[in-house]
């Protein structure tokens, strides 16, 4: 007796063959149909449930007018309904996407003129950069300190400095002396 | 007006193509048989709205204005046999709306809220014997309380299964979610409704 008890339907199943019978299982269905209580339970349930909805119908009042489409307008049916905006923007948006795909891979003659003067104009920048650079990496000083390091007289040719700056004799006799060394 | 929507819609057609047929002779720009549309659902529409808002003077316009936007709107029906539940997802709407500008109204007091459904005057002078009027505003009393315990879904749900008497194919299409979803809230709301005794002994008919 008490495997029996231990068989019939919980509160769950019991709700649940209420809402869909074909969500219980196979064991459980087939227990449904044999065990008096359960299909009684669930019938009670069942029943209340009905009740309530033919009580809210019974006690529901009924309109006092019965209704009517107002204005003497006709059905506007569109000339394109929503679907066919859908489809013709989707098909513009593709059009539009195709188009500049093209405008940027097809070589057109007014497009490609462009395009040399900006490559043009982009050469003459990294020269006027690269030369910037090697004059830097000649002389690294800004100009208003050249005068003290003696750099901005490095234009002045050799000749004119020993014709202002005699050499010393010594210091050449001295020079020879050591290559001399050096190479004897 | 009837021999002309009984060239369109003969009697002995099931109420599902009949609806069908009158959908598409009021897509074509048939009034006659929209407003025969409005005749099969009216009562079902009122009720529904009723249900939710507990007052006929709001049901009758909302009722009508549901009507109205469905006409309105009945190009955009894909599947004609589905207009009993594109109808009453209109109505869902539409009822969800004046609750939220209800709502409003009250929370800024300009609207007084009045909650106990038959309860005005004319309710009362609409029903002769006193004792139904009693009944009345004890079943709706004991089914407002319980529709206060539910969650949002869980009300929507179970007014739309047993009240309006939807299948649960309906309801899916009508809220626009999954069947298994639509058994969820349902299992919860049955439960809730399981564990209101007054409820369910006004309906076992032991209060009498």
């Amino acid at each position: 007796m008490t495997q029996e008890k231990s068989l019939h339907l919980t509160e769950k199943e019991i709700i649940q063959a209420v809402i869909d019978e074909t969500d219980l299982t196979e064991s459980t269905h087939e227990h449904l149909y044999k065990c008096h209580i359960c299909r009684n339970e669930k019938e009670g349930l069942g029943n209340q449930l009905s009740r309530l909805g033919n009580t809210a119908e019974r006690l529901s009042p009924l309109p006092r007018k019965s209704f009517k489409l107002t204005g003497k307008d006709g059905l506007k049916i569109p000339r394109f309904r929503r679907w066919q905006w859908q489809s013709l923007l989707a098909a513009g948006m593709a059009a539009a996407m195709i188009f500049a795909v093209l405008l940027w891979k097809t070589p057109f003659p007014i497009y490609q003129k462009d395009r040399e003067e900006e490559r043009t104009s982009e050469f003459v920048q990294d020269e006027q950069l690269m030369a910037d650079i090697s004059s830097l990496v000649e002389n690294p000083l800004p100009e208003i300190y050249l005068d003290l390091s003696g750099e901005s007289i490095s234009d002045v040719s050799e000749e004119f400095i020993n014709f202002v700056i005699p050499i010393i004799q010594n210091e050449v006799s001295y020079n020879h002396k050591k290559e001399e060394v050096y190479y004897g | 007006m009837t021999e002309n929507l009984e060239k369109h819609i003969p009697k002995h057609q099931e109420e599902g193509s009949r609806v069908a047929s009158a959908v598409e002779s009021a897509l074509a720009g048939d009034r006659a048989c929209f407003e025969e549309l409005i005749t099969i659902y009216q009562e079902k529409i009122f009720r529904m709205v009723y249900y939710r808002t507990g007052s006929r003077m709001d049901a009758e316009d909302l009722t009508q204005d549901i009507f109205m936007k469905a006409f309105r709107g009945l190009h955009t029906l894909k599947d004609k046999k589905r207009f009993g539940s594109w109808l009453f997802s209109i109505a869902v709407n539409r009822v969800r709306d004046f609750q939220k500008q209800k709502r409003l109204l009250v929370f800024f007091d300009l609207e007084r809220d009045v909650k106990d459904p038959d309860t005005s005057n004319m309710e009362i002078h609409d029903d002769p014997h006193g004792i139904n009027h009693l009944m009345r505003q004890e079943f709706w009393g004991h089914v407002r309380r319980l529709m206060e315990k539910l969650s949002r879904w869980e009300r929507e749900v179970f007014l739309l299964r047993f009240l309006d008497q939807l299948t649960i194919r309906e309801i899916a299409q009508i809220l626009s979610k999954s069947e298994s979803a639509i058994k969820t809230h349902l299992y919860r709301a049955i439960k809730k409704f399981k564990e209101n005794p007054e409820l369910t002994r006004l309906l076992s008919g032991e209060i009498q």
